[in-house]
């Protein structure tokens, strides 16, 4: 039975970038840094997401992967960017004599904070490879830079 | 956050991450990593799946040996791009390897794999002397 049970080189494997620790963000964000960030066995449930920002635009990329553009479901509300979908079973894996399964399957739901300054009209999403990308133009001439005077 | 819920799979759910606990294999857990993958028998064949979104077809490679089958290959996500900046990272990134035993003889030459929206499924067919053979009963 152990020889079943997958393993990897403990000198080989994938890091998740994260430029924080989990007990800062634990602290920052309790519920969707900490309970819900990947790795975590809650959070294998939720896509994981990078957000990256320019100056034109907020860029989101989530992994779906085994999904179609028809499962995933995109609203915008109050500066949040929130993707539904549903991940079903294959027919296939389904009853089928399993030896393990790591996936997750089902509903999702994420809120992912994006600003209040997009123009999510004016979003474009595409889903590639199993990675979800929308592109959020931010709405220009909001920013003003002040000028701070030091004595 | 809110998302539906339906109690009693995740009554289900739970209960299977328990025994899953304490049945001493407890590879939910301990060996959760990336990627994160399925294995199955269809009776002629084990398939396996792995979850790979964002990658390519050319960052995969499958390699099969002494009835070990290995899953390695690297992982951009999070490359830099020009005039971004990172505000939250969680994708794995970077070099990744998997492997696990078969449980049985297969078909070395039969391995065939394909790619689609960031999902491999690796077949592999069992050697005839592996397949779930049928046992007539004879009776008198």
């Amino acid at each position: 039975m152990k020889g079943l049970i997958p393993w990897r080189k403990a000198n080989k494997h994938a890091v998740p970038h994260t430029g924080d620790n989990w007990s800062d963000r634990m602290w920052n964000d309790p519920f969707d840094g900490f309970l819900m960030s990947a790795g975590n066995s809650l959070a294998t449930r939720l896509p994981s997401v990078d957000i990256s920002e320019s100056k034109k635009e907020v860029e989101v990329k989530a992994e779906l992967p085994g999904l179609t553009e028809k499962d995933i479901d995109l609203t915008w509300h109050n500066g949040y960017l929130r993707i539904k979908g549903e991940k079903s079973e294959e027919k296939e894996d389904k009853g089928r004599n399993r030896y393990f399964k790591e996936c997750n399957y089902g509903c999702f739901s994420r809120d992912i904070p994006v600003g209040e300054n997009v123009d999510f009209e004016k979003a474009r999403a595409r889903y590639k490879n199993g990675v979800l990308t929308v592109q959020l133009p931010k709405k220009q001439g909001k920013e003003k830079s002040i000028t701070v005077a030091v004595d | 956050m809110l998302w539906r819920i339906d109690p009693w799979k995740e009554l289900e759910r739970m209960r299977s991450d328990l025994d899953n606990i304490f049945t001493g294999t407890g590879y939910d857990y301990a060996a959760r990593s990336y990627p994160l993958m399925n294995a199955y028998d269809t009776g002629d064949e084990i398939t396996v799946t792995a979850e790979l979104p964002g990658l390519t077809r050319e960052d995969i490679s499958i390699s099969y040996a002494d009835g070990v089958l290995t899953l390695s290959g690297k992982n951009n996500a999070g490359a830099d791009r020009n005039g971004y900046t990172i505000v939250r990272q969680e994708r794995s990134a970077g070099d990744f390897e998997k492997s696990f035993t078969l449980p049985c003889k297969i078909e070395q030459d039969k391995i065939n794999a394909s790619f689609k929206n960031g999902i491999l499924t690796i077949k592999l067919p069992k050697c005839e002397e592996s397949k779930p053979k049928k046992i007539s009963i004879e009776v008198k």
